[in-house]
This record gives structure tokens, C-alpha cells and sequence, in this order.
């Protein structure tokens, strides 16, 4: 059985460790710019839709549930 | 065996039904009209219809013709097992027992326990002919000999691709019982003449062959490269052991690192840590024997974390290194060794391969650390054999068809006001012994050239104006062999006394005799600036060999310099090369990294950074992208769940309720998770501090990062790169996380990093504050998620409808 994988936890995943963030906005505004690049870029749909459906995961979260995902993926960053 | 009616319904799906009797037949369901062509056809192996009574039969056609018109075979499986009970299972169980008498298994062997290697022990080239005759009722296919497998036809094996896809499938539903089979599939797709075959005869069929491979979540190339590895025994017996001690997630690691990496880099690297010569052993990563995949996995076994993460680490990080240092070594030497048409007389690949293999032989993949690779790098020798094989080839097919043999003494090399002219054909005669001598006539012969070739007047130059020089390979042959001599009598005497301190012999040249001298050059060990007016030519063997060595110290210095920008900056002094040397030495006894980037182009204190200072936080940006790139090399190992039912919570939530839930931070678990994951990703990025760099460039984020958008144009291209290979990933298949969301809007994030589980974040919509979950939940955690996707799974089948006949 061929299993659908979610990729956008691995873009949620590059995005949170990019660089540090002082701020929920930080993450968001950096976020929404991959977003975009990624709705500019000519690929497929498919994989936009990976890109928006990380930022919706991303909007989801909390400046401080961001922060613990920060901390479990690359705890020497605080 | 139990065989349940479940078990069967998962594994027939109605596309494998129709595909299936697509491929037997070219028939359409609605022509099956007896039970029997089911059975020709491979539905129901004859030996099981043939156990049916007629008025089953007459049911199965029944219930079968009626599935087909609605096109769902599922349902006919079911319906099959409810009106006529027993036949599926009494057919399954044919399966078993072919399989087992396939095997030739004893009868108090357990099918469970039973391994591959029990498996390909009992096998030989006629047992699998038979196993396939008897498993689809093919009676041509009694030798799978490679031989006979040339007259397959496209049918046939479309037939046993058929079956053997249909099979997995089955097995794959029991596949704690029976991974080995799949095992059996790869042996079988070993040979090589079947897709040989296929390609010959029918590429649309191979084709849709691999795409049913991907469907099945096998990585097709995986399978070519199987397919391609050989068909000898020992190979074969390699092959299983291989298959058997290495993962499908080790070997699309291996497939993936040779993708990216080329076995350029990663076959060197391996065999030197097997203490392998570069000459022996194998050549592909997937030729590793298992008993070097075991010697590999004991060197480094004294690391802890995924073995294959810490090789992929390093040779990503050697990797890097080496790209760099050979991009910098090649645009440097390509300048000394392009031709006239531009073209460079040694490919980036020769360059590649020279140094690689220069490292190998000094053991500087072994090293410990990216610092103590990069500083090996500055001291490789490289071979001769490289220049030597090239110039022998040169010399045959001609640097220019134009022009004659290179010792000759043909191909000569000007300079002119600072620039190098290829010139060839002018034929210096050797006058005398060691004296290479141009006709008069060939002075003139030679500015019509210059000016033909180059499109440049030479009218008011005189020979003085001139050197040649032959044997591009030579050190300095700019400077040596070929001089431009600007000032002709004005330095002579200073010249003529230089020359002498270096034992060179020189002639002059009489510009009205347009005559052209060239010594050999035999004895002296250095190719300091023959200084006279006139031309000097120098040629020969002897020059030649000279040349040769002079040109690998060249090379090295190349390295060295190359080295030493791609560290720092672009022109460096011997001081500032001994200072990065020392910085290197240094790195051995405390200082953790030196850092190495692409695009790093300055070094500072802050560059190296003893380790106790990242550990306090001190992360610069580059070791989030070189974290990032050495996860192209990592896939994760866990099976990954569909997320399609994933709701994220409700945007920006409960932000005061998280504060307010501060003190719950401290449940359970949390600080063995946090210790837990701060271990794992120590161990297993070790090397991830090394790669850290672009401190400047961080600063420089942050410092801009306060512009409109919250987001620099620096930001914005790295995340533009970031984009890139994400898509490129995506192709790949890898997640991070899997997600469990509870009734209650709570929901669990299990994040893996290189590779394995690192921490859960556990969240809910009813306010309370993230938090880790402890790693001792981990498993039963884990557990839950695969129950959820059972159960989804189960919900999503159709229903029983209860058709009648």
C-alpha cells in the first residue's frame, strides 16, 4: 500500500528552523514568504498545496508551541 | 496457515483484477464467461477451479460477470466468500502451500522463522523456473536460465510481472510473516534479461513495469540498480545478504547518496574506511558485501546515532570540501591548460578524480573532522599519471589536427604582452643535441599564424618581444616556459647572471637570423625564467617528465591556494595560508570547526567556535542550511502516516492561556524528552556544528530583518533555495512528522530528525500550553498512531452490501 506523506511538516520544519525568532510574526512573516515563493514557482499544484497547507499548520500554532517544536528539532537554538 | 477472508479482500483490489486480466488476455471482463478462462488466466490457478463442483464454479462465473459489469472486484471477493465459503481460502492456501513446497520447506519448519538466506539455499535456477511454472501455471517457464529467458515473449513476462505484482501484494498484507517474499520478488527482478528483454522489446511495457514498482512503494531505482549489478552467483549471494542485512530505507539511503553525491566521492570514502585500496573491492556502494556493511557499521559503531546518518554527515561535509577545493583547483589550472579553442585539456572530472583519489590514498576520508579533511586536502600528492596518461593520449590524438605531436616540439606556447598564444606547427628542428633550433623562415610563419588564429597583428613585434614555450604541464610554464621578454638587452646582463645562478643554459636568438634556439632542459630541478632576447623553446622528454612534476606541484598548489580561498578570501599570501594552517592544526586540540561554506567568503574568529560556545546557543544560520542539506541524505526511517484528516487548530490560539499554562511546562517526561532529544541530535549532527558559517550573513539577517516584511532579500533567496529543494524533496518521499489529533482537539506531533523520533509535541485547542511528550511514550504513542490508520483504513472500506446471487 502506497501511504500519502504530508510533506508539509518537513516545510513546517524548514521554516521553524530557518533562523532564530524573536517573535510569532518572525516565523509567520517568514512563513508567508516561502509561501509565496512557492505559489511564484512553476511546479506542480501538488506541491503549492504543500507550501499553503504548512502555512495554515503554522498559523495554527502558538508562538510558544512554535517555540517547543523549535526546541525538539534543534534544541541547541535557544 | 490462517488465511482470512479479510486477508484476501485487502489484497484484491479491483484495479489488480483488471490490470490483471488486462495484461493476461487483452480480454474484457465481459468475455470471461466461464470459470475456466478465470483459471486460464491465472485468477484462480486451475489445480484450485478444478477443486469446485460445477455448481460452484457456475456461482463464482455468476458473481464474477456480476462484479465485473459494476466493476468492482472487491466486492466480488467478498460476495465470493460469503456464498461460496471456503474457495478463497482453500485458494490462498494453495498459494501457502506452493510457496512452501516452493521453498522446499521441512515440515516442522515455521514459515516465520524462516529467512531469506534459508530461502535462496533452497533455490536454484530450475526451482524458480518451477515456482513461477506452478504458481501461474506457465508451462515455458521451467528454466529461468538466462539463456531461455530471451525468448519470453512480452506476454509472458508481462504475465510473471503480473503475478509477481499480485503476489506482493499478498505477501505484503502478511508482511510480518512473509517480508522475506518480497524478498524473492528482488531476486527474481535480479535477472537481468528479463529487463533486458524488456527493454529491448518493449519500452512503454518496461516502463509501465517500474511504475508499478513505485505503486507498490518499492523505489525503482533500487531494483535497476539490482537489475544492473551482475548475474554471477557470488554477486548474487552478496546481493541477498545485502538485501537481507540492509533496510529499503538504508538502500534508498545508499541510491539517494549516490545520486547526490557520485561514487566519486562516496566509493573512496567507503573503502578507505574499510582500508581498502582505491583499486580493490567494489565499485558501487551497492556492491558492499555484508561483511564490510558490518565492518563499516563496527568503525563506527563508537559513535552513537545512526550509523549510516554519521557516513552520510561526513561525506556530505567532505563532499562540500571537495567541490570546493576542485571548483577552485580547476578554475585556476584551466586557465594554464586551455587550448586555443577554448577547450580545457583536462576535464573537471580529471581534476575531480585526481584529488579524490590523492585524498584517498593519504586516508584524509577518515578523518575525524571537516577541519582535519580540509587541511589534508592542502597536502594531497597528486599522481602523475593523470598528466602523464593525458599527455600520452594528447600526443596521439593531437591537440589540434592541425598540428603535430606535442615531442616534436610543435606545440609551442606564446607570450605576447601578457597573454598566451597557442601556436603549433612551427617544427624546431633540434640543431644540435639539447638545441632546438626555429627556421628563420618560421618567425614569419609564426606572426601569420598568431594573426590568423588570433586575429591579432604582430607586425611590430620582434622576436624579442617573444617567448616560446612548449609542454603546457609545465610549472610556470607561463612564466618558464613561455616568457614574455618585453625587455630585451636593457636586463640582459642581470638576465644572463640569473640564468646562470639557475644552471640554465640559454641562447640567445639573433633577431635578424630569425633564428630560434630551444634547450633541454636536463639538469636543473628548477624552472626559473631563462632570461635572454630571442625565443627559447624548450623541448623534449626530458622536459617533458620534468614538466610533468612541475605540473603536480602545480596542481598542489593550486589545491592549497584554492583551499585557502574557498576558506577565506580570494588572494591569500603564504602567511595567511600558514595561519589557516595553523588554525587547522589547532582545531585538533580544542577548537571544534573551522568553518566551511560556498559562498563563505571571509573567515573570522567567529568562524571557529569551540564547541562549549555552540552548545550555549551560539547556532549561526549556515547550520540550519547545512542541517538542512545533510537531511537530503537522511530519509527518514519511520514509516509515515496520511494526514489527510489533519485539521490544524484554530489560527493564532489561546496565546494567554499558554502563558498562563507556563508552569505546565514541567509535566512529565518533558525534561527526559528535552535531554533525550538534545542527545540525538548531538550524536547525530555532529558534524552539523562544522558546517555552521556565514556568521556576518546572520548578522546581517538579523540586522535587516526589521524591513517591512520581516523579511530581508537575503532571507528571501535563501528561502527561494530552500523552496527549490524542498520540491526536488518532495519527489523523494520524506516527512518529519506524524500527526494524531484527538475528539478533544488535542493533538500530538511526533517530529523526527535524521532519521529518528526526536520528540512529540503535544497540544490542544482547549488552551493548555505545548508540551513534550516523554519518550517512554514514544512507543505506545507510535503504537496509537497505527491503530488510528488501521482503523482509518477499515473505515474506509466499502461495505459488504450483501449482494445476492
Amino acid at each position: 500500500m502506497v501511504r500519502k506523506i504530508d510533506y508539509s511538516f518537513k516545510v513546517l520544519e524548514e521554516i521553524l528552523t530557518f533562523k532564530k525568532y524573536e517573535n510569532r510574526e518572525q516565523i509567520m512573516a517568514v512563513g508567508k514568504a516561502m509561501l509565496d515563493i512557492a505559489e511564484k514557482k512553476d511546479c506542480k499544484e501538488e506541491y503549492k498545496e504543500i507550501y499553503r497547507d504548512a502555512y495554515k499548520k503554522l498559523d495554527s500554532l502558538t508562538y510558544d508551541e512554535m517555540k517547543e517544536i523549535i526546541d525538539i528539532l534543534n534544541p541547541s537554538s535557544n | 496457515m490462517a488465511n482470512t477472508q479479510k486477508d484476501f479482500n485487502n489484497i484484491v483490489t479491483s484495479e489488480i483484477i483488471n490490470a490483471y486480466i488486462k495484461r493476461m488476455s487483452g480480454e474484457s471482463v465481459s468475455s470471461i464467461d466461464s470459470i475456466e478462462k478465470l483459471s486460464a488466466l491465472n485468477f484462480f490457478p486451475a489445480r484450485y477451479i478444478s477443486r469446485l463442483n460445477d455448481g460452484d464454479k457456475q456461482k463464482l462465473l455468476n458473481i464474477f460477470n456480476d462484479c465485473a459489469k459494476q466493476n468492482d472486484f472487491r466486492k466480488f471477493i467478498q460476495v465470493v466468500e460469503t456464498k461460496v465459503p471456503g474457495t478463497l481460502n482453500r485458494t490462498l492456501d494453495g498459494y501457502i502451500k506452493e510457496y512452501k513446497n516452493f521453498v522446499n520447506l521441512p515440515e516442522n519448519k515455521v514459515i516465520e522463522n524462516f529467512t531469506y538466506r534459508d530461502l535462496y539455499d533452497s533455490l536454484d535456477q530450475s526451482r524458480i523456473g518451477r515456482f513461477i511454472d506452478r504458481l501461474f501455471g506457465m508451462q515455458n517457464f521451467r528454466s529461468m536460465s538466462k539463456e531461455k529467458s530471451d525468448g519470453f515473449s512480452g506476454r509472458q513476462i508481462s504475465r510473471i510481472l503480473s503475478g509477481l505484482y499480485f503476489i506482493k501484494d499478498e505477501f505484503d498484507s502478511k508482511k510480518d510473516r512473509f517480508e522475506h517474499f518480497s524478498k524473492l520478488q528482488d531476486l527474481f527482478l535480479e535477472k537481468r534479461s528479463i529487463v533486458d528483454h524488456f527493454k529491448k522489446k518493449d519500452e512503454e511495457l518496461s516502463k509501465e513495469f517500474f511504475k508499478n514498482v513505485e505503486d507498490m512503494g518499492i523505489n525503482s531505482r533500487q531494483i535497476q540498480d539490482v537489475l544492473v549489478g551482475g548475474d554471477s552467483k557470488d554477486y548474487a549471494l552478496n546481493r541477498v545478504d545485502f538485501f537481507e542485512t540492509t533496510s529499503i530505507e538504508d538502500l534508498e539511503k545508499i541510491a539517494e547518496l549516490d545520486e547526490k553525491m557520485t561514487s566519486i566521492v562516496a566509493v573512496p570514502f567507503i573503502k578507505n574506511l574499510l582500508g581498502l585500496s582505491n583499486n580493490e573491492g567494489f565499485k558501487d556502494l551497492n556492491e558492499l558485501n555484508p561483511r564490510q556493511l558490518k565492518d563499516l557499521e563496527t568503525l563506527l559503531s563508537r559513535k552513537e546515532g545512526d550509523t549510516r546518518a554519521i557516513i552520510m554527515d561526513r561525506l556530505a561535509k567532505f563532499s562540500n570540501v571537495i567541490e570546493n577545493v576542485v571548483d577552485k583547483t580547476y578554475n585556476n589550472f584551466s586557465d594554464f591548460i586551455k587550448r586555443s579553442d577554448g577547450e580545457s585539456l583536462f576535464s573537471k572530472e580529471e581534476i575531480t578524480d585526481e584529488i579524490v583519489n590523492a585524498l584517498a590514498e593519504q586516508g584524509a576520508f577518515a578523518k575525524e573532522t571537516v577541519q582535519d579533511f580540509a587541511y589534508a586536502a592542502t597536502n594531497i600528492t597528486l599522481n602523475n599519471d593523470l598528466f602523464i596518461n593525458k599527455f600520452e593520449k594528447e600526443k596521439i590524438s593531437g591537440l589540434n589536427k592541425d598540428f603535430a605531436s606535442i615531442d616534436d616540439g610543435n606545440i609551442c606556447y606564446i607570450q605576447l604582452e601578457g597573454k598566451v598564444y597557442e601556436l603549433n606547427g612551427l617544427n624546431a628542428v633540434e640543431s644540435e643535441p639539447g638545441i632546438y633550433t626555429l627556421p628563420s623562415e618560421s618567425f614569419e610563419e609564426m606572426k601569420n599564424k598568431l594573426a590568423s588564429i588570433y586575429g591579432v597583428s604582430f607586425e611590430n613585434i620582434d622576436s624579442n618581444d617573444i617567448k616560446i614555450g612548449i609542454n603546457p604541464l609545465a610549472e610556470n610554464f607561463l612564466d618558464i616556459a613561455v616568457e614574455q621578454e618585453k625587455l630585451n638587452t636593457k636586463n640582459a646582463d642581470e638576465k644572463v647572471s640569473e640564468e646562470n645562478q639557475n644552471n640554465y643554459t640559454n641562447q640567445d636568438v639573433s633577431t635578424q637570423s630569425q633564428e630560434i634556439k630551444v634547450q633541454d632542459k636536463t639538469s636543473s630541478n628548477s624552472y626559473a625564467m631563462p632570461s635572454s632576447s630571442g625565443f627559447t623553446i624548450f623541448t623534449g622528454s626530458e622536459v617533458y617528465l620534468e614538466a610533468l612534476e612541475e605540473a603536480r606541484k602545480r596542481v598542489r598548489e593550486y589545491i592549497l591556494t584554492g583551499r585557502v580561498e574557498f576558506i577565506n578570501k580570494e588572494s591569500v599570501d603564504s602567511q595567511d595560508v600558514n595561519s589557516v594552517k595553523e588554525l587547522a592544526e589547532g582545531s585538533q586540540s580544542g577548537l571544534e570547526s573551522v568553518e566551511i561554506e560556498e559562498n563563505n567568503d571571509e573567515i573570522s574568529e567567529g568562524d571557529i567556535q569551540e564547541e562549549g560556545v555552540q552548545e550555549e546557543g551560539n547556532i549561526v544560520e549556515g547550520a540550519q542550511d547545512e542541517d538542512a542539506r545533510l537531511k537530503e541524505f537522511i530519509p527518514y526511517k519511520r514509516d509515515l502516516l496520511d494526514h489527510a484528516n489533519y485539521e490544524p487548530n484554530e489560527t493564532g490560539q489561546d496565546s494567554e492561556e499558554a502563558t498562563r499554562n507556563e508552569d505546565d511546562a514541567s509535566l512529565d517526561g518533558a525534561e527526559e524528552t528535552m535531554d533525550g532529544a538534545k542527545n540525538d541530535v548531538a550524536e547525530s549532527t555532529q558534524v552539523n556544528d562544522l558546517g555552521s558559517g556565514n556568521t556576518e550573513e546572520t548578522t546581517e539577517l538579523e540586522a535587516n530583518s526589521s524591513n517591512d516584511e520581516g523579511v530581508t532579500e537575503l532571507e528571501k533567496q535563501k528561502l527561494e533555495k530552500k523552496v527549490e529543494e524542498l520540491n526536488k524533496r518532495f519527489i523523494i518521499g520524506q516527512s518529519p512528522a506524524n500527526v494524531i489529533e484527538y475528539s478533544d482537539g488535542s493533538k500530538i506531533v511526533v517530529f523526527s530528525k535524521d532519521g529518528k523520533d526526536v520528540g512529540m509535541f503535544y497540544g490542544s485547542t482547549k488552551g493548555s500550553r505545548g508540551k513534550r511528550v516523554g519518550a517512554r511514550d514514544l512507543k505506545r504513542i507510535k503504537a496509537e498512531l497505527e491503530n488510528m490508520e488501521r482503523q482509518n483504513e477499515l473505515a474506509h472500506k466499502p461495505e459488504d452490501d450483501g449482494m445476492e446471487m
